[in-house]
């Protein structure tokens, strides 16, 4: 999986995405790569892990590692748990065979339709910083929601080869 | 010596003067005595006597006579006349001799006296003889036998008689020189102790009249300075007395003013008494109202508790709505997922699962607006709890000084009752000083006019002390007077005291002694007399 590939043209962006809260944030993924939403349950600790990673859960006899989105993307936890789930997405793995994994996240928005109009570019925040996680940022009632790349953020490089191989 | 009263003087000096006249009669008596013992000597011994011896002498020169008589007669009848005479003159003698021989007492005149009586026969006989040759008329014979015979015996008897009365004369010179020497001796003590009763008489009373003329002038000037004195204090009494009868009548009046507040307050007392009943039995009633407060209080507390727990029941209660509404958003989030994995065939199921989403999310909105409300509603009831709290203390603090207050009135209530009474109290203790100080004044005017009189004593002493100077005859006694005139010096004074008390000072001074008066005038000047009348006067006027 390729850069080039994993940012693709700013009108195929346009589509169904799932706004979620990273403490308090708003971002979004497309709503094609979550499988299920389901409420923040007991994680299994999993010795041996980096930091973002909190565990693995048990999902109808399905065991699942959960990835902790905030700690991942270098952000702060935020202070309410209550309203936190756990969105189960499939990624590419290796070989391109689909892998699940669950994102914990504070709350989940909700499902929008996100126009062109709506999406606009990341921006530049000079060449010393690195924007690879982020698809693009859309404009949402005067809101700011930022697309993140699921894909490159759950890659192989970001990713411990261990989890791929559940 | 000093010490001595005047009696015991005058009974020295009367004693030492008794002393010296009984001396001096003695004496007297003793030489009276004498000059009496020598005199009756006279008296009866040597005047009788000699008396005695005159007439002896005389019968015998007359029987002498009568001899010749005898002889030179012719007459028988005359003859026996004269015998007849001579018998007599015979028994005459016999008789005096007889009577002689009864004063003898001395030997020597008795010597005499027998040498007398013996010479008698010799010449009787001789007598008879010549007698004889008489009657036989032999005159010749007769006057021969006188001439030879009879006459030496006549000489050697009167040269006895003589003799005799030579003896008594000077036994009676003798008495007389006596007598004489007595009388001169007499004389002299009589004199000398005359002198001597004159000396001791002028010294004595010169040392009892001095002592006490001394005495006297000294008591009299003490008086008279004293009478000054009592006039000036009375002077000052009686101002003193007028000033404290007018100050008595303004205090009665000051008193009765007192009287009159005292009554207002009295009755303003029992007015504030009546109040603090009142006050009592408000504040009982305000205390029952309080003690109902904190009853409700109690209560309404309890309710707000209850309040709390059913909020707290609502609130889970609310919680289970928003978990269910949390639970339908994520399962209406699913069901978009899936409406949108579904593609073109999901759409419908998408607008369903927007719908579910959007009521699950009013739901959890106003299980949220609810949650809020409900936490609101307990925040306040706890408040209200806080605050029910605080007014439940509140009302027992109130409770407590209602109590006070209820104690306090009570207190002030008996106060008030006792000042009342105290009042009526004071009341009645300015009533009788009101009376006492009328009496007061009625005492002020009495000790006023006292005074005036005690004046008048003072001025009476004056004279008195007078006449008791001029009856000493002190020089003292014009400058005592002048003293007694002096404290009423107008000048001195009228530094001191007030005009009005000096005129009265000056008049009632004055009133009796105008001579004193003019006297006081004179320029005299004596440091006691001023000391006298400085000592009562600046002290007490310097009040008025």
């Amino acid at each position: 999986m390729t850069r080039i590939e994993a940012t693709p043209g700013k009108t195929s962006l346009a589509g169904k995405y799932l706004a979620f809260l990273l403490n308090r944030e708003s971002y979004g993924i497309p709503v094609l790569k979550v499988l299920e939403i389901i409420r923040m349950t007991a994680i299994t600790p999993v010795p041996r892990m980096p930091a973002y990673v909190k565990g693995v859960i048990n999902l109808r006899g399905k065991i699942i590692p959960i990835i902790d989105l905030c700690a991942k993307l270098g952000l702060e936890h935020a202070a309410s748990t209550e309203h936190a789930c756990l969105v189960i997405v499939q990624v590419p793995g290796p070989e391109n065979r689909p892998i699940h994994l669950g994102l914990a996240v504070d709350a989940v928005e909700e499902v929008c339709q996100l126009a062109a109009g709506d999406i606009e570019e990341t921006p530049d925040f000079g060449s010393a910083l690195d924007t690879a996680c982020i698809l693009a940022v859309a404009k949402v009632r005067n809101a700011v929601k930022t697309l993140l790349d699921i894909d490159y953020i759950l890659a192989a490089q970001t990713v411990p080869p261990l989890l791929r191989t559940l | 010596m000093k010490n001595w009263t005047i009696g015991k003087r005058i009974i020295l000096g009367f004693a030492t003067l008794i002393c010296i006249t009984l001396a001096l009669c003695f004496y007297s008596y003793i030489h009276v005595t004498a000059i009496r013992t020598y005199s009756d000597a006279i008296i009866s011994d040597a005047l009788p006597r000699l008396y005695t011896i005159g007439r002896l002498e005389s019968n015998v020169r007359q029987s002498q006579v009568i001899t010749f008589k005898h002889i030179a007669s012719e007459g028988k009848d005359e003859k026996a006349l004269y015998d007849a005479e001579l018998v007599s003159l015979v028994q005459g003698n016999e008789r005096v001799i007889s009577d002689y021989e009864k004063t003898l007492t001395r030997t020597k005149d008795r010597e005499l006296f027998e040498r007398l009586k013996a010479s008698f026969p010799v010449y009787r006989q001789a007598r008879e003889e010549v007698l004889k040759l008489s009657r036989e008329q032999k005159s010749k014979e007769a006057f021969e036998q006188a001439k030879l015979q009879l006459k030496p015996a006549y000489d050697k008897l009167t040269a006895a008689i003589q003799a005799e009365a030579v003896y008594n004369r000077t036994s009676g010179d003798l008495c007389a020189s006596a007598i004489k020497e007595a009388i001169g001796g007499a004389i002299t003590g009589i004199w000398i102790s005359m002198a001597v009763a004159l000396l001791f008489g002028i010294s004595i009373s010169f040392f009892i009249i001095r002592g006490a003329t001394r005495v006297l002038t000294g008591v009299s000037t003490t008086l008279s300075e004293g009478s000054g004195h009592i006039a000036s204090a009375a002077a000052q009494v009686s101002y003193g007395s007028q000033f404290l009868a007018a100050g008595s009548s303004e205090q009665a009046a000051s008193l009765q003013e007192t009287s009159s507040s005292l009554e207002e307050m009295s009755s303003m007392t029992h007015r504030n008494a009546e109040h603090s009943a009142k006050v009592n039995e408000l504040a009982r009633e305000a205390r029952a109202a309080a003690d109902m407060g904190a009853a409700d209080m109690r209560a309404m507390a309890l309710a707000m508790s209850e309040i709390k727990t059913s909020a707290d029941d609502i609130a889970k209660i609310i919680k289970t709505i928003d978990e269910i509404a949390f639970q339908t958003n994520i399962l209406a989030l699913n069901a978009a997922v899936e409406a949108a994995r579904a593609g073109e065939a999901g759409m419908g199921f998408a607008v369903v699962a927007d719908e579910v989403r959007n009521l699950a999310q009013r739901a959890a909105q106003a299980a949220r607006e609810t949650s809020a409300k409900i936490e609101n509603a307990v925040l306040k009831t706890s408040q209200g709890v806080q605050i029910s709290n605080k007014v439940s203390k509140s009302l027992d603090d109130i409770l407590a000084k209602v109590h006070e207050v209820d104690v306090l009135a009570a207190e002030v209530a008996s106060a008030s009752k006792d000042q009342s009474e105290g009042i009526t109290q004071v009341n009645i203790a300015v009533a009788q000083m009101d009376k006492v100080t009328q009496a007061n004044a009625a005492s002020a005017e009495e000790s006023a006019s006292a005074a005036e009189e005690l004046n008048a004593e003072a001025e009476s002493l004056k004279v008195a002390v007078a006449e008791l100077l001029r009856l000493v005859g002190s020089q003292q006694s014009a400058r005592s007077l002048t003293f007694v005139a002096n404290p009423a010096k107008p000048g001195h004074i009228g530094r001191q005291m007030s005009a009005a008390a000096q005129h009265r000072a000056s008049a009632l001074t004055h009133a009796g002694k105008p001579n004193l008066h003019n006297r006081a005038n004179a320029p005299f000047t004596s440091t006691r007399g001023r000391k006298g009348s400085d000592i009562p006067m600046e002290d007490d006027f310097k009040e008025f």
